[in-house]
């Protein structure tokens, strides 16, 4: 086979796991009372480690988590599909369960492969129930996760233990916030951080906390849209280092 | 990104400075894979040089940790300038490595856990 036959294939291929990839990540966000929800993904080499979820609890609430299989590329989708469907079982078969003990659950079902492929996940996953707007989460040592309350200060919601893959048993206890009308939670990936300020994780991550505050009044859409802005440029600049996904909800 | 190494008794230092992303990752990981069943089984990574650590960094330095443990060794970091001890705090990794302010404290900690597992008498 020749050099620019075996790149077309792979070219095929890649095609063929985006697709795959695509149908397996929720086509959009869904519609449930008190959120507005907005995201987006774009994966580097068109598939990529970066993950999110939905799931109904029925008419009582909603579960959603996003996750980051660490690497780029083929090798970190691979590992994302697995991760994305033991959580998404986990979740579906423990109903009444909390975001800690899900992930307990999950952790230990997925240590072995993770061991064995080198590889971990940050993983940051709620539960919010409509009745009384109660948000419970956990966070897995993922970044960036902002969460801004009416009239702000925006802050980071910062890690409570390491992320799957580390430890058998990852050291968390759950963590909640009352998610009122016109509060808003941004979670993105490592990808966004780097599109902020490639060397300076700290500058980036002010700057993301700013414009949080400065656009919370938006809606999720907009305010998704004003964070996107600034780092349109470093996109046209340069070939994008990550995969960025951006997740904006906004209690409603 | 380059990277260097030397032994001291049953310990080696690996300094890697420069950039440790997607695109470097590969000498470091294979160094690892090769060293982790060799006869120095603790390594002590020194991070001064370190100016950039990507999510494929972390993921080679994480895989190192677990290599050196499964071989009945272990791994430790040292000398993190600021902001990669940022990385570590906030992905929470700040708990899963043994991370010292220096070189020497890095090693002497080594030592120590080198000699304890001796009275054990669990070295060769």
């Amino acid at each position: 086979m020749t050099n620019s036959a075996r790149l077309g294939r792979l070219e095929t291929e890649i095609e063929l796991a985006q697709k795959v990839q695509g149908g397996l990540l929720p086509k959009a966000p869904p519609s449930v009372p008190g959120l507005g929800i907005w995201t987006t993904n774009q994966p580097e080499l068109g598939v990529g480690g970066d993950f999110y979820d939905f799931i109904s609890n029925g008419d009582t609430g909603l579960t959603f988590v996003v996750g980051d299989v660490c690497g780029k590329g083929m090798s970190a989708a691979m590992v994302m599909t697995m991760v994305r469907k033991v959580i998404r079982m986990v979740i579906t078969n423990y109903p009444d369960q909390t975001p800690w003990q899900i992930i307990e659950h999950c952790s230990r079902h997925l240590l072995e492969d993770l061991e064995n492929t080198c590889t971990f996940a940050t993983i940051f996953l709620a539960r919010y129930r409509f009745a009384d707007r109660n948000l419970v989460y956990v966070n897995a040592g993922h970044s960036p996760v902002i969460y801004c309350p009416l009239g702000g200060p925006a802050r980071l919601l910062p890690a409570g233990c390491e992320p799957l893959g580390i430890l058998e048993t990852p050291r968390l206890a759950d963590s909640w916030l009352i998610f009122q009308p016109g509060d808003v939670l941004v979670i993105g990936t490592d990808g966004l951080t780097e599109a902020y300020d490639p060397l300076d994780v700290e500058i980036a991550h002010k700057r993301l906390i700013r414009y949080t505050e400065e656009y919370a009044s938006c809606s999720a859409r907009d305010l998704g849209d004003h964070l996107l802005e600034p780092i349109k440029g470093y996109q046209k600049a340069f070939v994008t280092e990550d995969d960025q996904f951006l997740c904006v909800i906004k209690g409603t | 990104m380059e990277y260097k190494f030397r032994t001291l008794g049953n310990i080696t230092v690996l300094g890697i400075t420069g950039s440790l992303d997607r695109s470097t990752t590969a000498p470091v990981q294979s160094w690892l894979e090769s060293h982790a069943g060799s006869q120095s089984k603790f390594v002590v990574v020194n991070l001064e040089g370190l100016k950039h650590l990507d999510s494929s960094g972390l993921s080679t330095l994480v895989s190192g940790l677990k290599l050196f443990r499964a071989a009945g060794g272990g791994l430790c970091l040292c000398c993190l300038p600021n902001q990669i001890r940022i990385l570590f705090e906030l992905t929470r990794l700040n708990l899963a490595f043994e991370i010292y302010p220096t070189e020497d404290a890095a090693i002497q900690s080594t030592e120590k856990r080198i000699s304890r597992f001796a009275g054990l008498g669990l070295n060769e």
